[in-house]
């Protein structure tokens, strides 16, 4: 019993040991390999990546046969599985894409929870501070750990403005259409369109020049205004924050990407904004499929086939972990700093 | 060439083979009658049924074709509905590298809202560069298909697998296969002949007809990641659908 209770003991100190040193070293690990026969199983895996975590969970198969890896111990055979036998993939298995998106955090958006709704205003309450009253909120984007919101408000003068939880507040000079938010909430821009003047008493709708609508702006929470664009170039997948970019913003047309709205990187065609890692300073890697490799590109380093990627801040650098499986039976865990 | 094996086995296996199924069909046509499958599926069901309802392009493609379009899209209505189950689920991300890195052994899973796999659709490219002439090639646009098997060859293959033109065209070419490989076989009336196709969508086509004659009784349908104690029968939930819009 007491042998038990001290390698237990000694096991839990080795794994935390373990973990620390792989968060701050760089490098390749192989966590499991797959006897011969053996696949990784579809539709039951996640992999469970984590920042903290070097080891990986997923299920294989072989002769009709489950087996569960967890944890570098491998269990099994199973004829089935169920439910209480698998992990819950949360958002981690949606994290392969370096584009962030509002929808990548789990739960609502906070409108509900943030949003007051008076007799004839709306006031953001947030950690205790309340933010009005507007006359609408008309978009609000959370942070995924709610630490921070920005939002586009209407004030009670029917003024359009850009505002976020720090107090930054920007006038939008004309009739916002969308705003994209970054990770941590330090900026967010809108899509706007000029032209249109909601607290004019005088506006008339029918003197609008049509071309205006097709010619979108934009303007960030630094107050700093970029456009016109091409109304069909604003998609999300072609402006939008980079998930370890930090504050910086990106815009992606053809094969050319601006950061911060001044051309920035050329890449082949078949990189797209999903495949490129910047760090907050503009350092990159880009993932590389087989069959669609893009050889002399730069000096960028490549995330070569990754079934999942996670990224993470570690002693004020931006860090990437991904497994692959390499030379068909290696799942290899890869931790490097961009 | 190997046209089908049973063409050799005889006149009177292949009447045995006949029987059997009508047989077996007569069971699945049972069930499909007594399981209410929309009461079942609930929101699936209803959204496989919008789909069917928003896609109206692929039933009148099928037409234009000369493919009964009641009867195939009766034989992937079952994977409509598992599609709605588990799209919000499914990480095919890894899957799709798994497959063009290391080929279908690896990664084998169901795509796009008629749930197909690669090897399906490698089988379904060979049979189609096989057994449909020239002819047939021409009067459905497409043609022959290059197939190394390397990993630029799988990374088109998904490319066109994940488009919902292309899942039409498969669904278009399993249709016009299996007409080829089966015709003098398939039962005469329809709802027999949905229940063999549907089962042989759902197990492999390419598989003996005296496999895919056992299987229309066997129940192994799910729409979770996870087999439940008790399945459906795939050929039952397609003639159900099939029923109701008569």
């Amino acid at each position: 019993m007491r042998k038990t209770i001290l390698f237990s003991g000694i096991s839990m100190i080795i794994m935390l040991l373990q973990t620390m040193t792989s968060l701050a070293q760089e490098g390749r690990q192989v966590v499991a390999s797959l006897e011969a026969g053996e696949t990784i199983a579809y539709g039951e895996n996640c992999f469970s990546l984590s920042a903290e975590q070097q080891s990986v969970f997923f299920v294989t198969r072989k002769d009709g046969k489950f087996y569960i890896h967890d944890k570098g111990q491998r269990q099994g055979p199973f004829d089935e599985l169920s439910e209480g036998m698998l992990k819950s993939c949360g958002t981690a298995g949606m994290s392969d894409c370096a584009v962030y998106s509002p929808g990548d955090c789990s739960g609502d958006n906070g409108y509900d929870k943030y949003i007051k709704q008076e007799y004839s205003s709306m006031n953001i309450v947030f950690k205790g501070k309340s933010f009005g009253p507007y006359l609408a909120v008309t978009q609000f984007n959370i942070t995924c750990d709610e630490a921070s919101f920005s939002a586009i408000v209407m004030t009670m003068d029917t003024k359009y403005l850009l505002i976020n939880s720090d107090g930054r507040s920007v006038p939008i000079p004309g009739m916002p259409s969308e705003m994209i938010s970054a990770v941590d909430g330090s900026n967010a821009l809108v899509k706007y369109i000029k032209g249109f003047d909601p607290s004019d008493p005088d506006f008339d709708p029918t003197k609008v020049d049509i071309t205006m609508v097709m010619k979108p702006f934009v303007i960030t929470l630094e107050g700093k205004e970029f456009g016109p664009y091409e109304a069909e170039q604003l998609g999300n997948e072609n402006i939008y924050f980079c998930k370890s970019g930090g504050k910086h913003w990106f815009f992606h047309k053809d094969s050319e990407y601006f950061r911060d709205g001044v051309s920035f990187l050329k890449t082949p065609e078949s990189v797209m904004p999903c495949d490129i890692w910047f760090n907050p300073d503009g350092k990159y890697a880009f993932k590389e499929y087989e069959g669609n490799e893009t050889p002399g590109f730069g000096e960028a380093w490549r995330i070569k086939n990754p079934l999942e990627i996670v990224y993470y801040q570690k002693a004020g650098k931006t860090w990437l972990k991904w497994v692959s499986l390499e030379n068909a039976k290696d799942l290899v865990v890869y931790n490097r700093a961009l | 060439m190997p046209k089908t094996l049973w063409f050799t086995t005889g006149p009177y296996k292949l009447l045995i083979l006949c029987l059997s199924c009508c047989f077996a069909v007569s069971l699945t046509a049972q069930q499909s009658k007594t399981i209410d499958y929309a009461k079942m599926y609930g929101q699936d069901y209803q959204k496989a049924l919008d789909f069917c309802r928003d896609n109206k392009w692929i039933t009148d493609s099928l037409t234009k074709h000369d493919i009964q379009p009641e009867v195939a899209m009766a034989v992937i209505f079952p994977e409509l509905i598992r599609y709605s189950t588990v799209q919000d689920y499914a990480e095919t991300k890894a899957l799709e590298v798994l497959y063009v890195q290391y080929g279908k052994d690896y990664a084998n899973y169901s795509i796009g809202p008629f749930q197909m796999k690669p090897s399906f659709i490698e089988q379904l490219e060979k049979d189609w560069n096989t057994l449909i002439p020239e002819s047939g090639k021409q009067k459905h646009g497409i043609m022959t298909f290059p197939y190394p098997d390397n990993s630029p060859a799988r990374n088109k293959l998904l490319s066109r697998l994940k488009t919902q033109e292309w899942q039409f065209r498969y669904l278009l070419m399993f249709m016009v296969v299996t007409e080829e490989k089966f015709s003098p076989l398939l039962p005469a009336s329809t709802t027999d002949r949905l229940a063999f196709l549907a089962t042989a969508y759902n197990c492999g086509y390419w598989r003996p007809i005296s496999e895919i004659e056992k299987n229309l009784t066997l129940n192994y349908f799910y729409t979770g990641l996870i087999k439940p104690a008790l399945c459906q029968n795939y050929a039952a939930i397609a003639l159900a659908y099939y029923l109701s819009g008569k």
